[in-house]
């Protein structure tokens, strides 16, 4: 593992440390964002599967029915009954904090509730089988905008994983090892100089020693 | 005023020699059967099928047009042009101008609603290929009326129906209401170009197109769960079956609703299509059905000799052949088994 380069002093050591203290802190909140992130990951995968096979299922009903409808009416009367919609809808889109992710959230007001009135064409020269296909297509629709929230949010979802797995990992793996191993190389050098220091003194002391023997033994002489 | 049968010997005989075109059920089975699109596409053109105005309207281009490539738009501009081509036919053949009228005017009406939506929407324009020609009024003409709001040279029933759909939309917003009225005053037209002619025959075609017309829509009523006053407007007024009629059906028992219907001299041939709209809630059956009283009323004029009857068989049997035409071709392109086409074909020239 590659230290880090710093000098190896007592103050660097110190704030090489708190760093590590920061670090491994980090690296538990990152962990417990990432299993979180995780869990509503897998939670909105399951909902999009479910959601997806009811949409594409009523889907191949709506265009079945629809292309049923384009065979026996003429291409010209089905473009002019739909047209003009009857059917209004107002779409609110706001967002939710979901750990720090920003996900869709779409709320849909139609302006009317009644089934029966979201056919914008009228009878004689419509069939009945157009009737199917804008129904399926109406109960299709809350479905649909639900699967686009969900779809988004998967991906921002997934996206923000890719991102705090990879910062977990580079603490995990380079960034809590660079700094043990460059605090125990501080510590292994203040250590040793530590020691140079006391051989030295040892080493004057004993000179010293010996210098006043050599004068203790002048005086005599 | 009684028409003079003889003033139809040039349009019979010219009919009588353009009807051996008509595909019969031999050829719709080829087309079913056909392996590709292109083979069946083949039956259309010994019909005649995709030459207009003496000019084949995909000459010149890729003979693989026919192939894989020949998908729903080259469909829909096949049978437009094919249209077109009918309804110049009508107009040329036609020595009386309220029988072509009976036939065109649908056109009209449908290019008042095309405007009128546009007019809606705020846009103000519209594809011009949306608009079907050919019409008793020219298309651009009734746009210059529509918008300059210059009734004049507008039929009464027309000009009724126009500013009783603007208002309706105006105090509404509701589209569908404006079609409706739009709807009525078509078969009310109609029905007056037919009693203009003086052509009982014609007049007895529009009394089963608008009681076809009716049992369609009073099912659909009841099926999507519309309001009693609704359903009222929806009714066209002057087929054989009294609009009260209708409404007694509304709250009925699913059973009476079905023998009320199979009382009527129409029950025969609706009956299968109604038991079917019961027991499986679609109306694809009656739909079909309903098409078949028309086509067997117009049948009814296969043995005259010389008069409008075999002109105005032609062009009923014609509309409906080209509808069959599309519903075998966009079942071949969407991959729908035979027999179900089989079963949604309307009946064929015999």
């Amino acid at each position: 593992m590659a230290l880090i380069h710093v000098n190896p002093t007592r103050m660097e050591l110190t704030r090489l440390k708190k760093r590590l203290v920061m670090a491994r802190r980090g690296h538990k909140l990152l962990k417990d964002k990432r299993d979180e992130l995780m869990k509503q990951f897998l939670d909105m995968i399951r909902r999009n599967r479910e959601l997806r096979i009811k949409v594409e299922k009523l889907l191949v009903k709506a265009y079945g029915d629809f292309e049923i409808a384009r065979a026996v009416m003429s291409a010209n009367v089905m473009n002019e009954s739909l047209m003009f919609p009857k059917q209004k809808m107002e779409v609110d889109v706001s967002t939710r904090n979901i750990m720090s992710v920003n996900v869709p959230v779409m709320e849909f007001n139609l302006e009317s509730d009644n089934e029966s009135s979201i056919y914008p064409y009228g009878f004689a020269e419509t069939s009945a089988q157009l009737d199917d296909s804008i129904e399926s297509l109406y109960k299709v629709l809350p479905e649909m905008l639900e699967l686009g929230v969900i779809e988004k949010s998967v991906q921002l979802l997934a996206a923000e994983i890719e991102k705090t797995r990879r910062r977990v990992n580079a603490l995990e793996y380079v960034i809590i090892p660079q700094l043990n191993e460059t605090t125990r190389y501080i510590t292994m050098k203040l250590d040793e100089n530590e020691r140079g220091n006391l051989t030295r003194l040892m080493k004057v002391k004993d000179m010293m020693i010996e210098q006043v023997r050599k004068n203790a033994l002048n005086e005599s002489s | 005023m009684l028409l003079d049968n003889t003033r139809f010997a040039y349009a019979t005989g010219r009919i009588r020699v353009i009807e051996r075109l008509l595909i019969d059920r031999s050829g719709y089975n080829r087309m079913i059967d056909a392996a590709t699109v292109k083979e069946a596409a083949e039956v259309l053109s010994e019909a005649g099928y995709a030459v207009a105005g003496g000019t084949d309207i995909f000459a010149g281009k890729d003979p693989r047009r026919l192939g894989d490539s020949f998908g729903a738009h080259e469909i829909e501009s096949l049978l437009e042009a094919e249209r077109r081509k009918t309804g110049e036919l009508l107009m040329e053949v036609s020595p009386d101008e309220y029988i072509a009228n009976y036939f065109l005017i649908k056109n009209d009406y449908h290019n008042i609603k095309v405007i009128l939506k546009a007019e809606f929407s705020g846009a103000g324009t519209y594809d011009p290929a949306w608009l079907s020609v050919p019409g008793v009024y020219e298309a651009g003409k009734l746009a210059g009326i529509i918008t300059g709001r210059l009734y004049g040279d507008m039929p009464e029933i027309m000009r009724k129906a126009v500013s009783q759909a603007l208002d309706i939309f105006g105090r509404t917003g509701d589209p569908q209401l404006s079609d409706i009225v739009l709807d009525s005053a078509r078969f009310a037209q109609m029905k007056e170009y037919a009693a203009a002619s003086g052509d009982t025959f014609l007049s007895g075609l529009a009394v089963v197109m608008i009681d076809m017309s009716n049992i369609k829509s009073a099912l659909r009523c009841i099926k999507l769960g519309k309001a009693a006053d609704f359903a009222e407007r929806v009714l066209i007024r002057g087929g054989s079956m009294d609009i009260s009629f209708f409404n007694a059906l509304r709250d009925a028992e699913p059973q009476i609703i079905a023998e009320q219907l199979e009382g009527t001299r129409y029950g025969g041939i609706i009956s299968g299509g109604i038991r079917s709209y019961l027991d499986e809630g679609k109306l694809v059956s009656l739909e079909k059905a309903a098409d078949s009283c028309i086509i067997q009323y117009a049948d009814k004029a296969k043995y005259v000799a010389i008069g409008p009857e075999p002109v105005i068989r032609y062009f009923v049997v014609k509309e409906y052949e080209i509808m069959n035409a599309g519903i075998i071709l966009a079942g071949k392109t969407g991959g729908i088994p035979g027999n179900v086409i089989r079963e949604r074909i309307r009946d064929a020239y015999a």
